[in-house]
């Protein structure tokens, strides 16, 4: 009878075993299959840089390079994009905790953060520029290694590594925002910035023609990316195939022209 | 996402550093922000017409304004008027200001709790009004406020954190960095925490052991 009993027990825990295995194989759909069966990508970006994703201040809308992008890939997969303004801080874990689905915006790929995050391939290939004041007496990049140097760079930004590692003698200090550093620059605080080209360029730069200079030259190449969850194959594996795509068919050149106001030069590492 | 013991492990040196960089402002900005707090107090307690009235102003505005919004006005715009602070000094002036504020309205409130006997005492003793109030009154409304002080203190200690934004390499802006580095803020900003509480328990037990001292012959008027 006890034998007995302990047989079904056994019996019972095994089938519930595998209909259970049944039902949670059933019942995970991966994350590209929730956005389609929602009909909505929840996308993070980092908005506080122009052009590359901004607050348009009429709207409150969030605009941009980014956000074109990420709406352009939605409408291909048949889905709304749902586009949320959250700090660099806040945008690794928003993804880690399911808040969003993707993190888009000038992520610098790095290898060490390939361990908490997927990359798409880069949407963005760029250099370094450096920015400093028109009166100051820094001509080249040789001299700013110097301890009379002190750099401004944005909090979380990978400058802060490449300065403390190329420019050993020089200071840095750490500001959260590009404005900040600008003003910080403007006011005599810092004696250089360096940050993306492009940034430089068409932000920091932006109506302070007349007191800043950028020094000639770039300084290194850099890549941006989106990143998915890690584990997310089947998404990121779909933005991959998405930049490819609009690479070769020219809508990616005309997103590029119309934020960055040049044309765009296919670069030929590989992607 | 769980607590990461590794990145405790690996980046304690940079949280180290930026805890000591906080104790340094923290204990600075206690130290400047009682004593003009305590100036302050004194002065409008002696009611001197005009001076008086401009005190006042100043207690409302800078209880009523941010910290933050001070911060940013003397780190970012006093430039523009040709006044150009550094950091440190802009960091620690904002505090003294702001915190300065509360504690001269701590104070005062203990000035007026000595009751109105003494003044009439210290007065009837011939003392001059600046003696009655260095004798007989601060003394005793010091004594009653201690235990406000040191909570005051203790917000002190946290503004400290508000520095990160004009670039001073505290433990909040060390914090930051490292998570910047690793992306696991559980483990960074709970580690940085932990530390601020760390400093408060030190900052109360000083605060107990000041009380302690100053107790000694006072009467217990009652006890529950």
């Amino acid at each position: 009878m006890r034998a007995n009993l302990i047989l079904k027990t056994l019996v019972l825990a095994a089938g519930l075993t595998a209909a259970g295995t049944g039902l949670v194989y059933a019942a995970t759909p991966t994350t590209l299959d929730k956005i389609v069966q929602n009909g909505t990508i929840v996308v993070g970006t980092d908005a506080s840089i122009r052009p590359l994703s901004f607050v348009d201040p009429t709207t409150g809308d969030v605009e941009g390079f980014v956000p074109d992008l990420v709406r352009l890939y939605a409408q291909k997969l048949g889905v709304k994009a749902k586009v949320m303004d959250i700090r660099w801080a806040g945008l690794f874990p928003a993804l880690d905790t399911g808040k969003i689905d993707l993190v888009a915006a000038n992520v610098t790929t790095t290898i060490p953060r390939t361990a908490k995050m997927d990359f798409i391939d880069p949407w963005l290939f760029t250099g370094a520029s450096f920015l400093v004041k028109k009166d100051s007496s820094i001509q080249t990049q040789a001299d700013l290694n110097s301890g009379s140097v002190t750099f401004g760079e944005t909090k979380g930004s990978v400058y802060v590594d490449i300065v403390q590692k190329d420019f050993p003698k020089a200071k840095v200090l750490q500001f959260d925002t590009l404005a900040d550093y600008t003003q910080a620059l403007l006011t005599g605080r810092i004696d250089a910035v360096v940050d993306d080209s492009l940034v430089i360029n068409l932000s920091a730069l932006k109506g302070h023609e007349s007191q800043l200079r950028v020094l000639p030259g770039t300084f290194m190449p850099q890549t941006y990316s989106f990143a998915v969850r890690i584990g997310d194959n089947s998404l990121s594996h779909s933005l991959d195939v998405f930049f490819r795509m609009i690479k070769l068919d020219g809508e990616y050149a005309a997103i590029y022209k119309k934020w960055m106001g040049s044309d765009w030069q296919p670069q030929t590492v590989g992607y | 996402m769980t607590f990461e013991w590794y990145v405790v492990a690996r980046y304690y040196p940079l949280l180290l550093k930026g805890l000591l960089l906080t104790i340094k402002f923290a204990s600075i900005s206690v130290v400047t922000a009682l004593l003009f707090g305590l100036l302050i107090a004194v002065l409008q307690s002696l009611r001197v017409p005009v001076l008086a009235r401009l005190l006042d102003w100043y207690v409302v505005f800078f209880r009523e304004t941010p910290l933050l919004v001070q911060l940013y006005f003397i780190y970012y715009a006093l430039p523009s008027l040709g006044i150009l602070l550094s950091a440190g000094l802009s960091g620690v002036l904002a505090i003294t200001l702001n915190e300065g504020a509360f504690i001269a309205e701590i104070i005062r409130g203990g000035i007026q709790g000595v009751d109105s006997g003494q003044p009439e005492a210290a007065r009837a003793l011939a003392m001059t009004r600046l003696q009655a109030m260095r004798l007989v009154i601060m003394p005793q409304a010091l004594r009653n406020v201690i235990p406000s002080l040191v909570g005051q203190s203790s917000y002190v200690l946290k503004d400290t954190s508000l520095l990160s934004v004009i670039a001073i390499p505290e433990l909040l802006s060390q914090a930051g960095y490292i998570n910047d580095k690793v992306l696991s803020p559980l483990t960074v900003f709970l580690a940085a925490a932990a530390l601020y509480v760390l400093l408060f328990f030190i900052l109360d037990t000083a605060g107990s052991v000041t009380e302690a001292r100053l107790s000694i012959g006072e009467q217990k008027r009652w006890k529950f």
